[in-house]
């Protein structure tokens, strides 16, 4: 359930990425470039918490 | 930092349609593509949030029962008590959306409570309880369709009509309604509108007894979509839904949230420039330099 939960978090990442990139950027190709790219920061870092917190728990 | 190739027409105008519609202001401006963005992105975070919150995550106001013998806010006559929902703050800045918790807000202060009272006619399906007996007292769940009616054309606080019982036991039986009605508010943030009424039955021994019913029946969209309530129904939803209404709750505040950024963009431009210049442009030394190096 709480990993179930957890998938929440991708397209509300990819929303928060898209709209962010877009109120720093006007181009297009950069919004996007930029939005991928703190896209996969963002799961990176929830992936490394959520094995963190498992580590922790076990 | 404003961009010489950025048209943002007449900021203001622009800033207040980014706040009624996400995404409206850009493509007042032309910016379709981030018009998109912000439309696309922003709403299906608001209404994904209002989905798996059962519909119910706005509200403006939080409504305090008083002191007194109604044991809900639903049923309560006198003037409620509200409070701030402070989770409101980020929902509204979504927009249009948001607003009509703002109506319902007047409409709860201005709609006289009628809760003993009936007008009109109500047909709805019923939830609740059947309280049996008087000195050795059980109760049973009963649900079923209930035709309400007003003991006279012009309102009663005399209800009669039917209530057609599924009984916990699986029975169906048809019972005839009586006595004072108490009816949940007619604006009020739950689908389900309170009521309490008794109906006609006979005992063991034949004798007409009167049961006391309680439970609720439906409640049109129109007066509870995002109308305030109490605690009470807080924890029915937490209840039914568990922590999707909470995740609900934080995808509405977020959308609102993000709001904000596209407001901005749409008044100031885009806060770190168009997008092309040169990302580190104190790296590279001027030709003159490199020469003398």
């Amino acid at each position: 359930m709480q990993l179930a939960s957890a998938i929440y978090a991708l397209p509300l990442s990819a929303g928060i990425s898209l709209v962010y990139c877009a109120s720093r950027f006007e181009l297009p190709g950069k919004i996007v470039r930029s939005a991928v790219l703190m896209f996969a920061k963002t799961i990176a870092a929830l992936v490394a918490f959520y094995l963190v917190l498992l580590y922790l728990s076990g | 930092m404003k961009d010489p190739r950025l048209q943002l027409k007449n900021p203001v105008v622009a800033a207040f349609l980014a706040f009624a519609i996400p995404g409206a202001g850009h493509w007042y401006q032309g910016r379709r593509f981030k018009a998109t963005i912000y439309s696309v992105c922003i709403l299906t975070i608001f209404v994904w949030g209002m989905i798996l919150g059962g519909g119910q995550p706005v509200y403006s106001q939080l409504l305090l029962r008083s002191d007194g013998p109604a044991p809900t806010a639903q049923l309560q006559a006198s003037p409620l008590r509200m409070k701030f929902s402070f989770g409101y703050v980020a929902q509204v800045i979504v927009g249009a959306p948001a607003w009509p918790a703002l109506i319902q807000e007047m409409r709860m202060r201005n709609v006289e409570a009628k809760i003993n009272w009936i007008d009109a006619p109500i047909e709805s399906d019923f939830q609740g309880m059947l309280s049996r007996g008087f000195g050795g007292r059980t109760s049973e769940i009963v649900s079923g369709t209930i035709n309400l009616l007003p003991a006279n054309e012009n309102g009663s606080s005399v209800v009669t009509g039917t209530l057609h019982a599924l009984l916990a036991d699986g029975t169906n039986q048809e019972l005839p309604l009586t006595g004072e009605i108490q009816l949940g508010r007619e604006v009020f943030g739950s689908p389900r509108r309170e009521i309490r009424c008794e109906v006609l039955g006979h005992d063991e021994d034949e004798h007409e007894v009167r049961f006391e019913l309680e439970g609720t029946v439906g409640r049109s969209f129109i007066n509870w979509f995002q109308a305030p309530r109490d605690t009470l129904e807080l924890d029915r939803l937490n209840g039914q839904l568990s922590q999707k209404f909470d995740i609900g709750s934080v995808f509405t505040w977020i959308a609102g949230l993000l709001n904000l950024m596209a407001i901005w963009d749409a008044a100031q431009g885009p806060a770190y420039g168009y997008g092309d210049e040169d990302e580190n442009p104190d790296d590279e030394e001027p030709d003159d330099a490199k020469k003398t190096t």
